[in-house]
């Protein structure tokens, strides 16, 4: 008896302890070492730590908007989380149309003028390409991740905060890549990582909306 | 004789605010341009029989007269499908409503790197690089360049035409094109341009309408075209036998276009039927837009071919080319200089006392318009040389070679 109460004892202890040693980062930083790639390129970068293990409870309920304006979506990018419902409010004074083919979200919308919106559920990770079939050089990216720990890579080193310690996809993504390029990567306590990223990359830059001139007939 | 005079043009337009968007689904445009032309030319128009090039001709020194009244309407089904109608108003007797255009397009949504675009109906060869206004006239000039003046009068596809671009991704830089079209109802295209050889206007022939036909000695009683109509109805089908064109494109952004295109309308130079020939008329045609910085801009487009026509009656070579260089001077301000060079080669030799077609010649065309800040309203001025050889104007005693200056004053509301 003495013994069994010796052992939970000690048990509850072992507990104790380990729950007062820190158990989440306060600084997460990541270095992108990337160099030979085109910084503005680099500029329009996302970078991610998605845990592993809590990944599909990611999910968020919150809205975002992409506007359509002077024949283009700005802005070019916008970054969700799954779960996020995206509206497309057309500001511009002759029909819209909104579509994607790819694998995260494939949809087709209806034509939709002057004031006009939709709105679409991106509940699935990954990148989206939209377009507008009336006005085929009009792009955006909606890049959909199961994390709040995201950012835009603005500098060469990139610093998440409170970060729970535990198993993690660390990714970075830009339009010009299809797919994420991504590492795994263990948090335990605060640290700092070195981000290699050695993909050719692009900056992407939307053809601009033609002249007034333009036929749309000259569009195929 | 030169009979230049000083041309004040009021041209009172009341400034309706009208939509040109009536719903997402229907959209209109209506293009109405009025022009004063001051000619120098001792030719009468080719509209009304003469052996003139331009639209206007020797009697109609500083009329004041309605240039172009146009009308494009759409309605888009979804946004994959849409029906358009062009339609002309013309002042001159020949005809006076003219439907240019009529088709249903179809866009399908295929994938990221596929587009086409199908059309369905009566509507252009998608060759010319000035016929990009609504209505299919040319944001650079009022006269269109002899080729795409050529296509208004007596070429249109009737028929079916299918449009496949490829790009490796939805920003790629580089578009890949294939066209190809399968078409009747232009059998007789070609004999306006034997008979009558090239030249640089904007009227546009619509279905069903005739064309002006000098009646050159070959169409007497007893001679060899005495079956020939007064006109030239080009849109009629005499042979049952469809005819194509082909092609390939490369654009790179919106600053370089190429592009290549072979014309067959494949017409049994055997057929007469109610006083129209069919013509077997085929041409290569290479098209070249480079848009440089600064809002400048070269086109240029070549076509080469051939025709034939009755047994080894007539058997013609044309060839025609232009340059023309556009620059927006400002928002407001346009200048556009065309360059350009023609011929019609006969071959054959046994018919050529009574039906020479051989000609040659060259134009030089300068537009400068100003559109004002609504876009709706272009003033423009364009001063026109046309200098042509023909050998048939010796059988109506005419100089084989006529200079044709114009210089028009004109104002285009748009909406």
């Amino acid at each position: 008896m003495k013994l069994i109460l010796g052992l939970r004892l000690f048990t509850t202890t072992v507990i104790i302890l380990l729950f007062s040693l820190p158990v989440w980062a306060e600084t997460v930083s990541v270095s992108i070492n990337s160099s030979g790639i085109d910084s503005k390129a680099i500029q329009q970068g996302v970078l991610s730590l998605t845990n592993k293990t809590t990944r599909p409870l990611e999910k968020a309920t919150g809205n975002s908007q992409v506007t359509q304006y002077n024949a283009q979506f700005t802005p070019l990018i916008t970054v969700v989380q799954a779960g996020t419902t995206v509206s497309f409010p057309n500001k511009d004074n002759f029909a819209h149309h909104v579509y994607s083919f790819s694998q995260a979200k494939s949809f087709d919308s209806e034509l939709y003028g002057e004031d006009d919106s939709i709105e679409v559920l991106f509940d699935q990770p990954g990148v989206v390409a939209l377009g507008c079939n009336i006005h085929d050089w009009m792009i955006a990216y909606i890049y959909v991740i199961e994390t709040r720990f995201y950012q835009r890579v603005t500098k060469n080193t990139v610093t998440f905060r409170d970060v729970p310690n535990g198993s993690y996809e660390l990714a970075f993504w830009q339009p010009s890549m299809a797919t994420p390029f991504t590492e795994d990567v263990i948090i335990n306590g605060d640290d700092s990582i070195d981000f290699r990223i050695n993909q050719p990359l692009k900056e992407v830059i939307p053809i601009p909306a033609p002249e007034q001139n333009f036929s749309e007939e000259d569009d195929y | 004789v030169m009979r230049y005079g000083l041309i004040i043009v009021f041209v009172l337009i009341s400034s309706h605010s009208f939509s040109a968007n009536l719903n997402e689904k229907f959209s209109y445009s209506v293009s109405l341009d009025v022009q004063v032309n001051s000619l120098s030319t001792d030719a009468q128009t080719w509209f009304k029989n003469g052996s003139g090039k331009l639209k206007h001709g020797s009697n109609e020194n500083n009329d004041v007269a309605i240039n172009q009244l146009g009308t494009q309407l759409e309605y888009k089904f979804d946004l994959q499908s849409k029906i358009r109608v062009d339609a002309f108003y013309q002042t001159d007797n020949l005809n006076k409503l003219s439907i240019t255009q009529a088709f249903w397009q179809f866009k399908p949504l295929i994938s990221d790197n596929w587009r086409a675009r199908y059309r369905v109906g009566m509507f252009y060869a998608p060759i010319s690089l000035e016929n990009t206004s609504q209505s299919w006239l040319s944001n650079h000039t009022d006269s269109f360049s002899v080729i795409n003046s050529w296509l208004a009068e007596e070429l249109r596809t009737i028929g079916i035409e299918g449009i496949w671009t490829w790009q490796k991704s939805r920003t790629a830089e580089n578009k890949f094109s294939i066209i190809a079209s399968i078409f009747g109802f232009n059998d007789p295209a070609g004999s306006k341009l034997a008979w009558h050889g090239w030249a640089s206007h904007n009227r546009q022939t619509g279905f069903g309408n005739e064309l002006a036909l000098r009646r050159l000695p070959v169409f007497n009683t007893g001679e060899q075209f005495d079956g020939q109509l007064d006109g030239i109805k080009p849109f009629v089908e005499l042979d049952n036998r469809p005819g194509y064109y082909i092609g390939t494109e490369w654009r790179h952004k919106r600053s370089v276009k190429l592009q290549w295109l072979y014309y067959d309308n494949r017409g049994d130079p055997l057929t007469l039927i109610d006083h129209q020939y069919a013509w077997d008329t085929r041409f290569h045609h290479l098209a070249l837009k480079i848009a440089g910085a600064n809002k400048w801009a070269l086109h240029g487009q070549f076509l080469s071919g051939n025709m034939v026509m009755g047994p080894d009656a007539v058997d013609n070579d044309f060839k025609a080319g232009y340059f023309m260089l556009t620059k927006a001077l400002s928002e407001k301000y346009n200048l556009a200089l065309r360059l350009e060079k023609f011929s019609v080669d006969d071959n054959d030799f046994l018919l050529n006392a009574i039906d020479p077609n051989q000609e040659d010649g060259e134009a030089i065309t300068i537009n400068l318009s100003y559109q004002n800040d609504s876009k709706k309203l272009r003033f423009y001025t364009e001063a026109k040389y046309l200098d042509s050889r023909r050998l048939s104007r010796l059988l109506f005693n005419e100089a084989e070679e006529i200079s044709e200056t114009s210089l028009s004053l004109g104002v285009r509301y748009a909406f």
